[in-house]
């Protein structure tokens, strides 16, 4: 008597349940599936899933699945090997040069003698203070007069600005002092001016 | 097969259509690129297939069995011949596969809890199928499809490589890493719950 194994149960199942089995592969495939509960639940759960599973479409490899993979281990090699010297170096000698003449375009531009700081070609506000300019209007009403060495040379119209803050001293009789840009300053002189603490 | 051997065959002009993966992949450890080809065009249908198949998701598993390729490539002095290479190749394939589907199901754990809805299942989304506009066959088709998605990744796995892979027990449990019964059981409970499903919908 002709015996079969799980196996060949499964991989003859489609012949079995189709009839196509000769007599004596079908009576060993029944005498199986008698004896063996496996086959037992096989034919129960796949009495026809299986055959519809086995005739599903294949998905196709796509035509450039081939050239991808090739260009991807080029790659893989490339990048494996070892680059020369030079052409590392190269590069990164370049990228420094860069930032070096560009880092002294602007702190040459940026920080030239005699002019505020601030993006070239840009108007500043309504004040313009430098070491080679004798007179510049400040306000319509006020002037500020700077000499030549830079010394300020204050009249009672005269004000001196804080060119960072831009900030006008307060009208405390106090225009022939220059304003420092300390804020511990106003506080002592605020103190210093207020009638109750006098 | 000892090195020596190795460099025979490497000397010897052969068919490589007609050498087993074992030998192939021994040839490209020796150096011979056209080996590896070979290998490659065994495989990519199969393991397109079986990751496509896995993930319901054709050119993510293009990407994955390319990624597979490489690993061979990269790795292939790791081989040794304990074990078959198509075994070897579909664990690789295999693990991708798995990697992917965890990074999707975080994805979509992420995405749900952001949305307040912890407690439903994430579904695939079902578009219906046109029964007027189709046949039978094609629509039974779209159906297993359909419902080998919806199967959890542990019964699925053994499903596509025993049923639309054809490999066998052994092998799948090798592939895996479960034991013997663990594949024969999830196959059968596999296919119990496709066909369960498929009532329901046809």
């Amino acid at each position: 008597m002709k015996k079969i194994t799980c196996e060949s149960y499964e991989r003859g199942f489609l012949e079995f349940t189709k009839g196509t089995l000769d007599p004596e592969h079908r009576k060993a495939f029944e005498d199986h599936r008698e004896q063996c509960e496996h086959c037992r639940n096989f034919s129960k759960a796949t009495s026809d899933v299986r055959v519809a599973l086995s005739q599903l479409p294949a998905i196709e490899t796509p035509p450039y699945f081939t050239s991808n993979l090739k260009r991807e281990i080029n790659r893989l090699e490339q990048g494996s090997k070892k680059p020369e010297w030079n052409s590392r170096l190269i590069p990164r000698l370049l990228a420094l040069g860069t930032g070096f003449a560009l880092a002294l375009f602007i702190s040459f531009v940026a920080l030239q003698p005699g002019q505020q700081p601030g993006i070239p070609g840009m108007e500043q506000p309504d004040m313009v203070a430098g070491s080679g300019a004798s007179e510049e209007t400040v306000n319509p009403d006020k002037k500020l007069t700077i000499d030549r060495g830079g010394e300020l040379l204050l009249t009672e119209n005269e004000v001196v600005v804080d060119t960072m803050t831009h900030r006008l001293p307060e009208p405390a009789g106090m225009d022939s002092i220059p304003i420092p840009v300390d804020d511990d300053y106003w506080k002592i002189n605020q103190v210093s001016t207020t009638p109750e603490d006098n | 097969m000892t090195d020596l051997e190795k460099t025979k065959e490497l000397s010897v002009s052969v068919n490589l259509k007609e050498c087993s993966d074992e030998v192939l992949i021994a040839r490209f450890q020796a150096g011979e690129l056209a080996s590896f080809e070979e290998i490659v065009g065994r495989y990519q249908g199969q393991l397109i297939n079986f990751v496509g198949r896995l993930l319901s998701d054709r050119i993510t598993a293009e990407d994955i069995v390319q990624e597979t390729f490489l690993r061979v490539y990269r790795n292939k002095h790791r081989y040794k011949e304990i074990a078959k290479f198509s075994t070897w190749i579909y664990t690789i394939a295999g693990n991708l596969g798995r990697t992917e589907l965890r990074r999707r199901k975080i994805r979509n754990i992420f995405s749900i809890s952001q949305r307040g809805e912890t407690e439903i299942d994430y579904e695939i989304p079902d578009h219906g199928i046109n029964v007027e506009k189709q046949v039978e066959g094609k629509i039974r088709q779209e159906s297993i499809l359909k419902e080998i998605g919806n199967l959890p990744v542990y019964f699925r796995e053994v499903i596509i490589l025993r049923d639309v892979q054809d490999l066998s027990y052994e092998e799948i449990s090798q592939i895996l890493k479960v034991p013997l019964g663990t594949v024969k059981s999830r196959v059968n409970r596999g296919r119990t719950q496709i066909q369960k499903r498929l009532k329901n919908r046809l």
